[in-house]
Parts: structure tokens; C-alpha cells; sequence
């Protein structure tokens, strides 16, 4: 792996909150040059100015941000940058020309040329979103006392979509919900959200059963609405959603522990044994093992550890530890072996590079 | 009849839907069909917001479809590109494309007028800033646009607030 991406992002290694039901909060300022044309119209040379242009502003800042381009990254850094969320490969329509300055702890970044020509984004743990919310208004006065950006006293920021307009902030939080999951009590939580006029996405799951369990939740109006106002209704969803999942997690433990213990066990036996671990079946089992671990079903398992795993396993990430590309055969079977060593599950055939893995954390 | 897709309950759903050009109608429970519903609208890979764009853009394609092509000045877009694309090619698309936005803002957002912060200018161009707001508010009256001119008074309140400090 290059030694560039070695370390995980901070909000994922930083102390996590008490209740890991709301895992991390996301917060992105569009922002666009009033000058140059938006990237679906911009010529090669208008989106090299943008690039210098930020690259310019922001290099009083440089022991805090470094820019990389995305054409000097190999295809597995760039699915690295996609997995842990700091640029939406499927928007891109330059990909060569778009740009990312991160701090250490890609707690800031500053994505450029993607379908904006400036987003400030701040990735936190847990719901943080007045703090999310004010790290991202530091950063955009900062640029902002050398830069000016498109704005209109009407629409206020302008944006290359209509849906971003006027504050350009989208919040996301990413909810863990295995227990209203269970319940069937999800879809109806899930429809009030939207009704709500929310966004909602589901990860990871597949067919027409309802299997996901990982939620992302964001604000969809931007226009007519103070930034204060867009976090605290989402501030507020956030505060129900975490009182329902609790509640049919008590309603669990109380009526149904054998169910949840058997799913938890499995969970372990299931990762204790395989050779092979696919991705979603991955996640899966780790989203049990979290809910065992909340409820304290599990003994001796750091959260911070299968928090990690959840990004480890994916495909980039596997593919960064071993620096080549992989088949899908073998991700599952190296996804199978970095699941056991890190959950300290015996592992009865380690690989033979499993010494070099980067991510040693204990 | 029983439920096509859980064989537990009662069918009480006829759900239509058209896979590849063909109708498939489907049988199923009220449980199913929110599950159904609701991993559909889910497990799209990506950017349900701007699936909304695209059907918002979609339904006006159908209305409007004998309203005149514009042209931005700025960067030469054409408002049947927009349509396509759902992206802007620059920030002069928004006052070449304002009257057929605004009805589009107002779906989308339930809102025409920006209420969240201001990018402030630099302080010493804050005259200069006052004089162009100010000649905006007036058109903004002559035009009637009471909404906007109010946006910009107090805009130009807060400018000239700032400016004393």
C-alpha cells in the first residue's frame, strides 16, 4: 500500500461514542468559481485553473492539506478514495482533472472538479453534526479570504446541480439499524424519514428481502432553509431513529435473547470457520457481532475493531494490503483471513503474506 | 390466491412493473409490496436525490414540450441539455435559465429564495458591493419581484452593518 493511504481515516479510528447506532456523520459545502465553467461544460484548461487555483489558496495550509490529483493514483488508491467516501467515482466525468486535498485524518478534505468545482467535506464519528457543520464553515471562510465563489442574493451558492442550490450542504449520517432490521419495524421507520423529505440509502442489500441494515440518512432541500435549520431536522431525526433502534434492541434482549444469541454465535462460528468470505455476507456477520457487542452478548471485542474491519474488507482496501489487484476468489479467501486475525478467531490456514498486512492496530 | 413472492399470505397487491420493455405483473401481499417498494427505491446504487431531478426533469419534458430551446450566454448550454444532463455548465445558467427554474426549485425544494448564509465580500469592496445590490434592488421593485428585493435589502442591511464594524 502506498504509504500515502497507510493510515485509516480518524473518524473511523478515533474514540467511537457510547451508543454506535449513528456511526458517522458527513458534511459537504458545494462551492463553484463564478468565472469558469462547471465541469460538464469546462474545457481541460478551465478545470487546470481550478486546480490551481484552490491548490494556490490552500497552500498556506499545506502541513494540513495535501492535494493529489487523481491521475498520478493507480486504479486500487482511487477505489481506496471511493470506499472511505471522499469521492464518488460514479459523477466524475474528468476523472484525470479532479482533485483531493485531505488532512492527515481525512477528517477535511477538498474534493475539486468532481461534479462541483470545490467540496469542502468533513467525515466525523458518530453524529457530530454541529461540529461537522462548523469545521466545514472554517474551512470555507478560510478558502474563501482568497477566493470568491458563485453566488446569487436569491439563490445563494451556486451549484452545477439545482438540488444543491443555495446553502450547497448535504448532511449525511450513516445509522447502523440491525434491531428494527429484525423487527420489520424499518420500513415504516424509514418511510416516515422520507415523508420527512430526507434522502434515504440503504448498503448493502440485495433482492427484494429487505437485508440491509446499514442506513445513510441526508437532508435533500438546500434552498430556503438556514444551514442550523437542515442539521437540527436531522439532528432530530437522528435522536428518533437511535430511541427506536434502542427500543426494539430492549424489546430483543427481553423477548427474544436466545434468537439474538444464536444469530451472534453463528456469526462467530460462521467467521471462525470459512475459508471463503464474501463481501456482503461480510458485513453481515460483522453488522451481528456489532449488535452483540452493544447488547453485551459478545465478550472481549473492541468496536474499534470491527468498525476497521467494515472498511478493510473491502475490495480496495484488501487489494492496497496486498499492493496488487485480486481476483474475486481471492478477496474472499484474504476478506476470510483478515476477519479471523483481526478478531482473533484461530485461523488455521494463514497466508503467507498476512505478515505484511499494513493495518496492525493492537 | 396467495402472495408471489412470501406463498404465506393473501394477495392483495397487482404490482406492475416493466422489466426490459415487457409488463410483469406481479401478485403479492401488502408486507411485500412496502418491502418490495422500499428496497427498490433502496438498493439503487446510487444519488436518489438526483433520480428525483431526473423524474422532476422528465415530467416538465412532458408538459412543456412545446416551449422554445434557451441558450445560455455563459457557456453556450442549451435548457434541453440541461434537461438531459441535470447538471449546469456555469454559474450564468442560473439567471439564463431563471424562469424555468424557479418552478423546479419550488418542487424540489418547496422554496425559491435562499435563507442560509451569504458569502460575505471582501470589506474594502463593500461599497462598491452596496452600490451593484442596491441598483439589483431597484430593478428587483420595478420588476415587482418583491421576494427577491426583500432578499437583497437585507443583504444589503447586513453589508452595511458589517462595514460600521
Amino acid at each position: 500500500m502506498s504509504r500515502a493511504f497507510a493510515a485509516l481515516p480518524a473518524w473511523l479510528t478515533s474514540k467511537p461514542q457510547e451508543q454506535a447506532i449513528a456511526i458517522s456523520t458527513r458534511i459537504r459545502l458545494a462551492r463553484n468559481f463564478p468565472d469558469v465553467k462547471f465541469p460538464v461544460k469546462a474545457q481541460r484548461a478551465d478545470l487546470e485553473r481550478v486546480l490551481n487555483r484552490v491548490a494556490s489558496a490552500a497552500s498556506a495550509w499545506r502541513p494540513v492539506l495535501s492535494l493529489v490529483r487523481l491521475k498520478d493514483l493507480d486504479p486500487i488508491e482511487r477505489g481506496l478514495l471511493g470506499e472511505r467516501g471522499l469521492v464518488q467515482m460514479d459523477s466524475v466525468t474528468t476523472p484525470d482533472l479532479v482533485g483531493l486535498a485531505r488532512d492527515r485524518g481525512e477528517t477535511v478534505s477538498l474534493l475539486l472538479n468532481e461534479e462541483d468545482h470545490l467540496r469542502i467535506q468533513v467525515m466525523l464519528n458518530g453524529e457530530n453534526l454541529e461540529r461537522g457543520l462548523a469545521l466545514a464553515r472554517e474551512w470555507d471562510a478560510r478558502l474563501h479570504q482568497k477566493l470568491v465563489f458563485a453566488s446569487d442574493p436569491q439563490f445563494g451558492f451556486l451549484t452545477a446541480c439545482p438540488t444543491n442550490v443555495g446553502t450547497g450542504l448535504r448532511a449525511s449520517i450513516m445509522f447502523h439499524l440491525p434491531a428494527l432490521s429484525l423487527t420489520r419495524g424499518i420500513t415504516q421507520v424509514l418511510q416516515a424519514v422520507l415523508h420527512l423529505g430526507l434522502a434515504v440509502r440503504g448498503f448493502y442489500g440485495e433482492g427484494t428481502e429487505l437485508r440491509s441494515v446499514f442506513f445513510q440518512i441526508s437532508n435533500q432541500v438546500t434552498l430556503g432553509r438556514t444551514e442550523a435549520e437542515i442539521i437540527q431536522q436531522l439532528g432530530g431525526v437522528t435522536r428518533q431513529l437511535i430511541e427506536r433502534e434502542t427500543e426494539a434492541r430492549q424489546k430483543l434482549l427481553t423477548q427474544e435473547r436466545s434468537l439474538l444469541a444464536d444469530k451472534v454465535g453463528r456469526a462467530f462460528g460462521i467467521l471462525s470457520g470459512c475459508r471463503l468470505l464474501g463481501l456482503e455476507e461480510g458485513l453481515s456477520l460483522l453488522s451481528d457481532l456489532r449488535l452483540g457487542l452493544d447488547l453485551g452478548l459478545v465478550p472481549a471485542l473492541k468496536r474499534r475493531t470491527l468498525n476497521e474491519l467494515m472498511l478493510l474488507i473491502q475490495p480496495a482496501h484488501l487489494q492496497a494490503a496486498t499492493r496488487r489487484v485480486l481476483s474475486a476468489d481471492e478477496q474472499a479467501l484474504r476478506r476470510a483471513d483478515l476477519v479471523k486475525r483481526r478478531l482473533g478467531l484461530k485461523a488455521r490456514r494463514a497466508h503467507k503474506d498476512s505478515g505484511r498486512e499494513k493495518f496492525h492496530v493492537r | 390466491m396467495l402472495c408471489e413472492i412470501c406463498h404465506a399470505q393473501e394477495a392483495t397487491v397487482l404490482l406492475l412493473q416493466s422489466v426490459q420493455d415487457k409488463q410483469v405483473s406481479l401478485h403479492i401481499c401488502e408486507e411485500c409490496a412496502q418491502k418490495r417498494q422500499l428496497s427498490d427505491m433502496l438498493s439503487k446504487p446510487a444519488l436518489v436525490i438526483h433520480e428525483l431531478l431526473a423524474s422532476l426533469l422528465q415530467l416538465e419534458t412532458a408538459h412543456g414540450a412545446d416551449a422554445p430551446d434557451i441558450t445560455c450566454q455563459g457557456c453556450g448550454l442549451h435548457y434541453s441539455q440541461f434537461r438531459q444532463l441535470g447538471r449546469f455548465g456555469c454559474a450564468q445558467c442560473y439567471a439564463s435559465f431563471k424562469e424555468r427554474l424557479l418552478p423546479l426549485l419550488r418542487q424540489f425544494h418547496h422554496a425559491e429564495e435562499h435563507r442560509g448564509r451569504q458569502q460575505e465580500g471582501p470589506r474594502e469592496d463593500a461599497p462598491a458591493e452596496i452600490a451593484r445590490l442596491k441598483s439589483q434592488l431597484q430593478a428587483a421593485i420595478a420588476e415587482e419581484k418583491f421576494e427577491t428585493a426583500a432578499a437583497l435589502r437585507d443583504r444589503i442591511q447586513t453589508l452595511q452593518a458589517r462595514s460600521k464594524t
